[in-house]
């Protein structure tokens, strides 16, 4: 055998050796805090929802409009309703999961409260009409008692993508605006963006 | 004379195991015979017998799944198992070194199947219309919304892929303006001059205008006409840069393109002048009188008729070997099979191998006259020249001569049963379909463009495999043995294999066509005529459409079965016959 045909061989049968034991991997699964964030891809996570809906909720309670509505409604506080906020991205995000982020950092500032709308109020509503015919008297929660909501936050959440081989940049933008329901004046548009940047090797082992 | 004896029973042996050979379709062909048969629930039990979801072929799992998933209409696990295959897709972005390894040492099908490019855009497109497909069944409007919303998610995703693909291989107006440089026309005879007839930059996959076309619908189903008329007007533009070429679509999809894109304009307002302009510049009568059809009607039909099964690869075996007296290397294909497979090996080695250049030509001529011009016919030959003393060095010759060494590449066979004449009668009206993509041509073409580097990279590993073998065994025994060095090419050709993986589910074709219509109960019948005996086949649905409602019929059509498919499908069904236990035998 030729030297150099014996270096070939040597060195196949190293690589291949190297590969076998590399290869001798097993599942491992460990906790981490749901505050850490663990990103695997580019795409939309846990964190993103929780970073924008604190970062946006923050900036809308920044604005005057419910310091305004404190003073004209003195001791009460602002109702507010989700209404639609359309996923307009390339990625299939948990809608709801950030609605309810955007309802958890309102909550725990406590300058604003939230009603029910869309199917879970009509949920509601159902089960207060089956409250008049199966529940005790004085236990049955009477109907046309609802809290009216005085604002409406909707909005849209957009992506852009640029790539080339295996280099890609996602931007995330998310757009938010509050309407007062009674004037239909618009006292809050927000954005936030956010921006990832996923590299990937042509090749590996 | 033992060596004589020797080389034909080598070749014999190649012979013998080529013809033995099983490809992926093979091996799947009682799915595919189920999905024709119109039984997508069996076909998937048939196809998850053979193709397991951690294997190599993973990513065919999720995708064939996937498509009969679709087909049976659970729309949700279609796209539970799509959007694995798409993920898969990614991850295999980066190619593993130690898996090339191991495919150099073997055959490239024990590499995972990482999909062809257009595959991975039919991911999208499969999920999209399961999304479309789920919100036309749902009953809130909330929930319809955001179905269709999930639908539009699918549509940027592909339209990312898309302008990515764009990005890196260039658009079909690039290829068009690079056709008019003299440089490339140039360079073009001399690629005649070598026999390479074939214009690849023509064949090569940059965009997909029926994609698009489809994100218009979907942008249109959600009333966002801005979105829609700009994918309308990216789809009529790309088949008239040169998609509609690339798949043999005709004149009549770019025109319907158009008048989608005229009507998305007149929906959004402020066109006026462009409509004026398009409406005499794109569209033909017909089209004119269709465009008034739809200001009096109040609803649509869309029918979308994926017909039949994209081609299935099949493999070309070929014996290489030396003459050492003419320093050349020479690649003989077995033509073996019945007439027309073997017509269609020939007819394959021919258009992407044989040397049919005047350059060559020449060349054989005066190295060995008229005799040397026809041996070339059906053989290739590579005159090695000043690296036959590189080939001696490394022993190859020793390892490719006497009987030579077996070879395999994939090939695709001309498509056979195709339908010609598909009609559509809404109410006792004819309507023709037009053709608006074809899967087929663009597997067609990537096989193609992929055919040189599959037999480069096939004579690159068998050599390396028998040149390593015999080498080794002549080292430990510690001379040559002609008899040790028959069997280990035996040994070797057991291990050629060509990769004949695609997604085989997939339509050969979509042909689409769109009535405006008026609201309430319709009855439809989806007409298709097969060629080769297949026959007409027949589909009846019954429609109610809701004012402003656009219907999508997404209707599979298949030939109807031969009737040696359909003893197969009896055979597969029959109960296994129990063996009589040694107590029963004794008893009868």
């Amino acid at each position: 055998m030729t030297n150099a045909l014996k270096k070939t061989a040597l060195s196949l049968m190293t690589v291949a050796a190297l590969t076998a034991v590399a290869g001798c991997q097993t599942t491992k699964v460990s906790r981490v805090d749901t505050n850490t964030e663990v990103a695997l891809t580019d795409r939309w996570n846990a964190t993103d929802s929780r970073l924008v809906s604190e970062e946006m909720i923050s900036d809308m309670l920044s604005f005057p409009w419910a310091a305004d509505y404190e003073r004209q409604n003195p001791g009460k506080r602002p109702t507010v309703i989700i209404q639609r906020i359309r996923n307009k991205s390339h990625e299939h995000i948990a809608v709801e999961t950030f609605s309810n982020d955007l309802k958890r950092a309102v909550i725990r500032s406590g300058r604003a409260d939230f009603v029910a709308g869309g199917a879970e109020r009509d949920d509601i509503r159902g089960e207060r009409r089956d409250q008049e015919f199966n529940a005790r008297t004085d236990t049955q929660v009477a109907m046309g008692e609802e809290t009216g909501a005085r604002f409406a936050l909707s909005g849209s959440i957009n992506s852009f993508v640029d790539s080339l081989d295996g280099d890609r940049v996602t931007s995330y933008q998310v757009d938010l605006k509050l309407i007062d329901m009674l004037t239909n004046r618009e006292v809050w548009n927000g954005t936030k963006k956010i921006q990832k940047f996923q590299e990937k090797s042509s090749f590996g082992f | 004379m033992y060596r004589l004896m020797y080389r034909h029973v080598i070749l014999l042996f190649f012979v013998v195991f080529a013809s033995g050979c099983a490809t992926y379709g093979n091996d799947i062909q009682t799915a595919l015979t189920y999905t024709q048969s119109g039984q997508p629930d069996k076909a998937a039990q048939a196809f998850e017998k053979v193709i397991k979801a951690d294997g190599s072929d993973r990513l065919l799992y999720y995708m064939e799944l996937g498509v009969l998933k679709h087909l049976n209409g659970q729309y949700q696990e279609s796209n539970r198992l799509l959007e694995q295959a798409e993920r898969l897709v990614e991850e295999f972005y980066t190619q593993s070194i130690s898996e090339a390894l191991l495919v150099a040492m073997s055959n490239p099908t024990v590499a995972d199947y990482k999909g062809q490019v257009f595959e991975d855009v039919y991911i999208n497109y499969y999920k999209a219309l399961n999304y479309l497909f789920l919100a036309e069944q749902a009953t809130g409007r909330i929930e319809r919304s955001d179905l269709l919303d999930s639908a539009l998610v699918e549509a940027r995703r592909l339209d990312n892929k898309l302008t990515k693909l764009k990005n890196e291989r260039g658009s079909y107006q690039d290829a068009e303006d690079k056709k008019e440089q003299t440089f490339t026309q140039i360079l073009s005879l001399f690629e005649k001059l070598l026999g390479n007839y074939i214009d690849e930059d023509a064949l090569i996959f940059r965009e997909n205008a029926y994609s698009h076309y489809l994100s218009g619908l979907l942008y249109e189903q959600q009333k966002e006409w801005d979105d829609a008329r700009i994918a309308y007007q990216k789809a009529a533009e790309l088949y008239e840069q040169g998609y509609a070429k690339q798949v043999g679509v005709g004149d009549d999809m770019i025109g319907q393109a158009w008048l989608d894109t005229i009507r998305m304009m007149d929906k959004a307002g402020g066109w006026d002048s462009s409509i004026r302009k398009l409406k005499w510049e794109k569209l033909d009568d017909d089209l004119r009188d269709k465009l008034r059809d739809y200001r009096n009607s109040d609803a649509e039909l869309v029918v979308l008729n994926h017909l039949d099964f994209v081609p299935q690869k099949k493999e070309l075996d070929f014996v290489m070997y030396v003459e050492p007296a003419r320093k050349e290397m020479v690649l003989t294909p077995l033509l073996i099979g019945n007439a027309q497979e073997s017509g269609d090996k020939y007819a394959w080695f021919w258009m992407m191998y044989a040397d049919k250049g005047i350059l060559d030509v020449v060349e054989r001529y005066s190295n060995g006259g008229l005799d040397n011009v026809v041996r070339t016919i059906i053989n290739k030959r590579v005159v090695l020249g000043p690296a036959w003393d590189l080939v001696e060095d490394l022993n190859i010759d020793s390892a490719l001569r006497d009987g030579g060494v077996r070879v395999s590449v994939p090939y695709y066979p001309p498509a056979r049963t195709i339908s010609n004449k598909n009609t559509l009668t809404v109410d006792g009206f004819d309507y023709s379909l037009v053709k608006a993509e074809s899967l087929a041509r663009l597997a067609l073409n990537e096989q193609i463009l992929r055919a040189r580097t599959d037999l480069y990279e096939a004579l690159a590993r068998e050599t390396l495999k028998n040149t390593l073998l015999v080498e080794s065994a002549n080292s430990v025994l510690g001379e040559e043995n002609a008899l040790l060095n028959y069997g280990l090419k035996a040994l070797t050709a057991t291990t050629a294999r060509a990769d004949t993986r695609t997604w085989l589910t997939l339509p050969a074709e979509v042909h689409v066509a769109r009535i405006p219509m008026v609201s309430g109960e319709h009855t439809l019948t989806l007409t298709n005529q097969f060629t080769k005996g297949a026959g007409w086949v027949t589909q009846h649905k019954t429609i109610q459409l809701e004012p402003g409602q656009i219907q999508v019929w997404r209707q599979r059509s298949f030939p109807k079965l031969s009737h040696t498919a359909h003893q197969e499908l009896l055979k597969a069904e029959a109960p296994a016959k129990e063996k009589p236990s040694i107590f029963g035998k004794l008893l009868n």
